[in-house]
């Protein structure tokens, strides 16, 4: 209850802050092969617009993909998830996430899954790590399914190039069409709908299986490239590896061509099969850049990480949120790089008052006496010197 | 009169000394070695006519995060350089300011000919916003044609620093990744099949 009410609390001030939405958005369209384990393998055409909203702790996000399929088959994905985010404590933050997919299909029924959890994160900005717990539903050919998963993770900025992995351990207990003889049924995957009659006691298997996903992303020549590797592993289903390489090129403002491939896994969950696929396709940007709706920068959340706001007598009022510290200290070209202590601020704020011109300013912060990095909520810059800055612009 | 004249004739003898003189910040900061050739370049800077400023900031900057004196004065010596190839492109009015965010940009791997058309089309106002947002978000991976454009655009139409710094924030935003973590282009896939 409490949990609820923290979450609630949350979101409510998230309404009320003071920081506009932004609004960010893509459309995909492209066209490729598409060769799905046991059927018609063939030419396809996809739709898929991407939209993502974000006002402070909260985002929101939803997908479309809209297949073409061969024999006139199409395939429909929505997907769309809700995620607020605690002030960062330190290295230490909280997310809480709730998900919906369902699918959509030519002449077949789709499936849903409807699944909630939380993710702790643990790691200042650029490297960090992280646990989550999730429990679900999942609805598909005619039975509903209780599905949980456990995972966790860890993510690293090397140089130019972004890494992520994930282990991700899910349950799921799934009626069988026949019975516990060992002995399942395939069912054709053609336009005929699919209504199986299942008896009044249904034989539950439970299917528990592992995905272990390393991910990269980086940038060579103007060309973005994304990398997934994984491997399934399982005692009760296939075991399998799936991959996928994108890269995408931008060609105009606000238009990049982009080619894919891979291999997507089979869901248990959802009984959907995998794939292997190549598309390729343009990448439209949705959403305007025009920018006289934006916000000033200096109407920052009063829980941003961090911020720079005016104070009295004309100097500026810096204030960083960490907590569990017992000292935080801030050198910066302002301060002739001289470190200078903070002051408590609040339940986990850290304040100082200092003459800061308008302008670019390059900074740097340290918890407990630690390593130099950039302040919390900024982007880290690898200094020459080998620390890590940031830069901010003051206006 | 007179005493004017004799004020005037000792700053002008007291000034070269006064400027050749290491700064208080440098001997106070970094070993004596590394504080002398960071002068020499500094001095070498000012005599070209080059804000010094950021060059003892740089210096600072390393002995904070407990540099070598050799990497140091290398960082000092490079900043340098690319404070010279700045004034060569926005040329000798350009403030400290504006030197600094270019020479910012051309360690980005801007080239010069962008500095120069935002100069010519912000006229009489400071390029220093507006060229840190340009460096910000080629380093944010935006392609270097594509940052300038939007960039040029806003500047042609007069816009204030802080829509600079509202595209800046925009485009991080979008970087995030406004798809899912689901692959580009992956298809829909099939109806469920019972195993």
């Amino acid at each position: 209850m409490r949990c609820h009410g923290l979450l609630l609390g949350i979101a409510l001030s998230a309404a009320a802050s003071p920081v506009a939405g932004q609004l960010a958005g893509t459309l995909d369209m492209g066209a490729g092969t598409y060769r799905p384990e046991r059927a018609i393998a063939g030419g396809i055409a996809s739709i898929v617009p991407a939209l993502r909203y974000q006002r402070g702790p909260l985002e929101l996000s939803a997908i479309g993909v809209y297949t073409d399929a061969p024999a006139g088959r199409w395939n429909f994905l929505g997907g769309t998830a809700a995620l607020v985010r605690t002030p960062t404590f330190g290295i230490f933050q909280l997310e809480a996430i709730g998900q919906a997919e369902w699918t959509a299909h030519y002449r077949v029924r789709g499936t849903t899954l409807f699944s909630g959890g939380v993710r702790a994160y643990l790691g200042p900005g650029s490297a960090r790590a992280w646990v989550g717990r999730y429990q679900g539903q999942a609805s598909s050919l005619g039975t509903r399914r209780p599905l949980r998963r456990n995972e966790f993770g860890g993510s690293a900025r090397m140089g130019a190039v972004q890494l992520e992995f994930t282990v991700a351990n899910t349950t799921v207990d799934r009626a069988l069409l026949f019975g516990p003889d060992g002995r399942t049924d395939t069912l054709s995957s053609g336009p005929e709908p699919q209504t199986p009659t299942l008896g009044a006691a249904k034989p539950v298997e439970r299917v528990a299986l592992t995905d272990a996903v390393l991910s990269g992303r980086w940038r060579i020549h103007s060309v973005d490239f994304d990398v997934t590797l994984g491997r399934r592993f399982s005692r009760t289903t296939p075991e399998t590896t799936i991959w996928g390489l994108s890269a995408s090129r931008g060609i105009a403002p606000s238009l990049a061509v982009v080619a894919a491939a891979g291999r997507s896994g089979s869901d248990p969950v959802t009984s959907v099969p995998g794939a292997r696929y190549f598309a390729l396709g343009l990448r439209l940007q949705v959403g305007s850049q025009a920018l006289a709706s934006l916000p000033a920068a200096t109407a920052a959340s009063a829980r941003a990480p961090f911020r720079i706001g005016p104070a009295v007598g004309g100097d500026r009022e810096l204030v960083i949120q960490a907590a569990n510290v017992r000292a935080v200290e801030l050198a910066a070209d302002f301060t002739d790089w001289k470190p200078v202590s903070l002051r408590r601020w609040g339940d986990h704020g850290w304040r100082a008052v200092l003459p800061i011109s308008p302008g670019l300013h390059r900074l740097a912060v340290r918890l407990d006496g630690g390593e130099w990095q950039a302040p919390p909520g900024t982007r880290p810059i690898t200094s020459e010197f080998g620390g890590q800055v940031a830069e901010i612009v003051v206006e | 009169m007179h005493l004017r004249r004799i004020v005037g004739l000792a700053l002008l003898l007291l000034l070269p000394a006064a400027t050749q003189a290491q700064d208080a910040r440098l001997a106070g900061r970094l070993d004596s070695a590394t504080a002398a050739s960071v002068q020499q370049v500094v001095d070498s800077a000012r005599r070209a006519g080059l804000p010094t400023e950021p060059l003892v900031q740089k210096a600072l900057e390393g002995g904070t995060l407990g540099a070598s004196g050799e990497r140091i004065v290398a960082a000092v010596a490079a900043l340098r350089g690319q404070l010279d190839r700045a004034r060569d492109a926005l040329g000798g009015s350009a403030s400290e300011a504006e030197l600094t965010a270019a020479a910012g940009a051309f360690r980005a791997g801007l080239p010069p000919t962008a500095l120069r058309r935002l100069q010519s089309l912000r006229s009489g106002r400071s390029l220093a916003v507006p060229i840190a947002v340009l460096t910000d978000l080629v380093a944010e991976g935006v392609p270097a044609d594509q940052a300038t454009r939007s960039v040029l655009d806003l500047a042609r139409e007069g816009r204030p620093d802080d829509e600079f710094v509202a595209l800046r924030r925009q485009v991080q935003i979008q970087r995030r990744g406004a798809t899912s973590n689901r692959p580009a282009l992956q298809p829909a896939a099939d109806p469920p099949v019972n195993r």
